[in-house]
């Protein structure tokens, strides 16, 4: 008479333990279109591997009968994963990574509120791929810093040039990174971090 | 008389669980557990698993040992966090977690804060 | 031949009355002849009259000895027919009691009306060759009429398990459908707490399917390749009626059922849960438990409702065990009945003992004992009970290595015949790619491009938590609503043989606006 079935869940390692002190968490967002590393970020800083949240698979047709004559409709995998840093021994940060075209903007939800600001992460070869995404941040008022993943092959454009395309004000850091680097990745975070900083020095 | 032989061939095998996350849930609402959890909203065990609880609750218990952001809990239980919640509103009700709340929704972080970031990214 | 009345004494006496007439006759010719002829003739005359009566004696006896034949003969005759009468009798008996009843029995199971009829042909001569062919008349016609009646109701049920096994089909859909929906909006309360809802009445819908299915003669809906733990069959059971929020389920022991058997338990469950729920006061909860005893594992259902009196009981109890005899439309309109029949069919299929019970609480408790070869003892890998679900199993355990030691037991890649198919999207341990499907993602068309070649963006308006309008709203304007009144408008005038553009035809009201004719 007991549940040991709830034993078979796994439970974090010990590692990637937290330290009961640990007293706040904040969470900033990594957007991006499709394939633009937004996984390969949020991996390269977390101190764990990263989880998701949702996931759901297509199941095409797996041996059921179209007497129904329903088309099937399969869902497209969806993956909002996120990674953690310990700031310190009060503060964790959570880094979480979220499709950014407009048909997953329902993910958003619960996702925005409360985060700190966010990354749009651009590729350059297909940089109107974020325009959704960066007018979606402005209309929310979410403050984000935009980062250029350095693909190989990829032109590599001024940083003016870029930021007349994206049509962003001065202030808006943009920044190149490569994804696959731990230090770069991070450059990233803190290159958001100093833009709010920098926005809560002035006056409201 | 052979209808059960019949469809035999274009049936297909069911994988997965024959139980509904309502069933989970037992009908609660997520609305009313939402304004309490955000997704880094953290989360501590404060007692032991029992017997008789429910598995999810007694998973959550179980795993929380250290502090876990409502996000983990939710992919280590692989639930969805909606769903989540309100296994966490019942054992917030009974006082067998300790929740820590994520700084306050919708105002400009504190400087200070910021400043601890900047400093713990630093030392990455 | 023989003249109905006439006794076999009165025969007798009218046989001897014939046979002495002639001599008596003569004689009396005789005496009459003699007493008016000559003297001298007298004597002749008289001796001619003895001669003649003499002769008349004997011809009488002659004749006596060929009555007393002939009577021998009607009397074997008689035995012979009163013989065949018994056997035709007896035949007919036979043809009542034990022939039609075994000839549509075996109809009934399945074979052919000829083989049947050959069976029942028999080789007694006594009742006459009239009669066999008479009886074999009977036993064609009414193996035909039960065979066709048969084939009736076989395609009616062909055509019901038809209909359930298409609704099956949608729901089980609708089902996988729905539990991805739960998982893609799980950070959204609101529509997550009405996709539970609609995940609900899909599973409703089911249910009623399964249940069609099952009296039509068939199996359950779905089947299930691996043993499923038993808390789950039971809150799978749960998940299939109204009144779920009311079933209070007790710790069970920690052990599986058998694949086979998962689905029907299911059902049956969800059957007799819905009983009690249906049938007990609202604000009442219903136990449902299971303890181990000798012959299985029994489960017990108890509600707070009216308690079944024994008459009603032995009335539950017979319409279980009569559920065996087949599709009763009768069945399918009442839900007692439906459930009871269903219920009592999966029992007779499964092996299931179900009993009804006056309960402890004041209700009725149902009792189902699973046997002994259904249940399987859990294995160490069983996973937990609700944790999880379908939509999961393509993603592994987090923060374990290997899926095989730690993850599901029905999940693991060796042993679930995975359809290929099946997305084998994993998220990735780091640095490698992303995770989401690359595919192919529309690049939304640029009208403006920059001097340099790359495509020009125009900034939103300066940021405000509220009132700015979205951009969805700014680039898509909704799309006109359909009226829903318009097929019908549009159908009428086509029925009126107007052109269905033109609104402004004859006959027409005037409150008809234009425009509706144009959609």
């Amino acid at each position: 008479m007991d549940f040991s079935g709830s034993e078979s869940v796994p439970g974090p390692q010990e590692e990637d333990l937290l330290p009961a002190s640990v007293a706040t968490a904040v969470k900033v967002v990594i957007v991006g279109g499709f394939g633009v590393g937004k996984t390969t970020l949020v991996g390269s800083v977390s101190e764990i591997r990263p989880l998701t949240t949702e996931e759901t698979m297509t199941q095409a047709g797996a041996g059921v009968d179209d007497t129904a004559g329903i088309e099937r409709k399969s869902f497209t995998t969806v993956a909002m994963d996120f990674g953690r840093i310990s700031i310190s021994d009060e503060l964790v940060l959570y880094v979480f990574g979220t499709p950014g075209q407009e048909r997953f903007w329902f993910l958003w939800n619960g996702l925005f509120e409360g985060a700190l600001g966010a990354v749009v992460l651009v590729d350059t070869r297909r940089l109107e791929v974020s325009f959704d995404v960066l007018g979606r941040l402005e209309d929310r008022g979410v403050p984000f810093v935009v980062a250029t993943n350095a693909f190989p092959g990829s032109p590599d454009h001024p940083t003016e040039e870029l930021r007349a395309a994206l049509d962003l004000p001065a202030e808006v850091p943009i920044v190149r990174c490569d994804a696959r680097s731990r230090e770069s990745s991070r450059d990233v975070l803190m290159a958001l971090m100093r833009y709010l900083y920098d926005l809560s020095a002035q006056p409201v | 008389m052979s209808a059960a032989d019949q469809d035999t061939v274009d049936q297909d095998w069911d994988e997965g669980n024959p139980e509904r996350l309502y069933v989970i849930a037992r009908g609660r609402s997520p609305l009313a557990a939402h304004t309490t959890f955000d997704l880094v909203t953290l989360i501590i065990s404060r007692s032991q698993p029992t017997p008789t609880m429910q598995p999810e609750h007694a998973a959550i218990l179980r795993i929380c040992g250290s502090p876990l952001s409502v996000a983990e809990v939710s992919a280590y239980l692989r639930l969805p966090a909606s769903l989540v919640t309100v296994l966490l509103a019942d054992l917030h009700a009974e006082k067998r977690i300790e929740v820590r709340a994520p700084i306050p929704k919708a105002a400009l972080p504190a400087r200070s804060l910021l400043e601890a970031v900047i400093h713990g990214l630093q030392r990455l | 031949m023989l003249r109905a009345g006439s006794s076999p004494g009165s025969r007798l006496a009218t046989a001897v009355l014939v046979c002495l007439t002639p001599a008596v006759v003569m004689a009396a010719t005789g005496v009459l002849a003699a007493s008016a002829a000559s003297p001298g003739t007298r004597t002749g005359i008289v001796w001619c009259g003895l001669v003649g009566a003499a002769g008349a004696v004997v011809e009488t006896l002659r004749r006596r000895h060929a009555v007393a034949v002939v009577r021998e003969q009607c009397a074997r005759q008689e035995q012979e027919l009163l013989r065949r009468l018994a056997r035709q009798e007896a035949g007919m008996v036979e043809l009542a009691r034990v022939a039609l009843p075994e000839a549509i029995a075996r109809l009934q199971r399945g074979d052919f009306p000829d083989d049947v009829l050959t069976a029942f042909e028999t080789t007694d001569t006594v009742a006459g060759p009239e009669f066999h062919q008479a009886r074999l008349a009977v036993l064609r016609a009414v193996l035909e009429a039960v065979d066709n009646e048969e084939g009736m109701r076989e395609s009616a049920q062909r055509a019901f398990v038809n209909i359930a096994r298409r609704v099956q089909a949608i729901v089980h859909r609708q089902a996988v459908d729905l539990r991805a929906m739960e998982d893609r909006h799980g950070t959204d309360p609101a529509v997550f707490e009405d996709l539970l809802r609609l995940d609900h009445g899909n599973a409703l819908v089911g249910r009623l399917a399964d249940s069609i299915a099952v009296l039509g003669g068939a199996r359950p809906g779905r089947q299930w390749n691996a043993a499923v733990p038993l808390y789950s069959v039971l809150r799978g059971g749960m998940s299939r009626i109204l009144d779920y929020t009311r079933v209070e389920l007790h710790p069970v022991s920690d052990v599986a059922i058998v694949g086979p058997a998962v689905e029907p338990l299911i059902h049956a469950l969800a059957e007799l849960l819905d009983n009690a729920t249906r049938y007990s006061p609202p604000q009442t909860r219903v136990h449902l438990t299971a303890v181990e005893v000798q012959t299985g594992i029994a489960i017990e259902i108890e509600d707070g409702g009216l308690s079944l009196g024994e008459e009603g009981r032995a009335r539950a109890e017979r319409m279980l065990h009569e559920a065996q005899a087949g599709l009763d439309l009768n069945d399918l309109g009442e839900t007692p009945r439906l459930g009871l029949a269903v219920v009592g069919r999966l029992a007779h299929a499964y092996g299931f003992q179900v009993s009804l019970r006056p309960s402890a609480y004041g209700g009725v408790r149902a009792v189902l004992i699973v046997p002994q070869h259904l249940i399987t003892t859990a294995p160490a890998t069983g996973r937990a009970h609700g944790l999880g679900g379908m939509a999961s199993e393509s993603r592994p355990a987090p923060g374990t290595a290997m899926p095989s030691t730690a993850g599901p037991r029905r999940q693991g890649p060796a042993t679930a015949p995975v359809p290929a198919a099946r997305s084998s999207h994993r998220p990735l341990p780091r640095a490698t790619a992303e995770s989401e499907p690359a595919g192919p993602d529309a690049v939304p068309v640029v009208g403006d491009r920059t001097p340099n070649g790359l495509p020009q963006r125009r900034r939103h308006a300066a940021p405000s938590r509220a009132g700015a309008p979205t951009r969805a709203q700014v680039r898509e304007p909704a799309p006109e609503p359909v009226q829903p009144g318009m097929w019908l408008a549009a159908f009428h005038d086509g029925v009126n043989g107007r052109a269905p553009s033109t609104a402004t035809g004859g006959g027409h009201t005037s409150e008809e606006s234009p425009g509706k004719g144009e959609q």
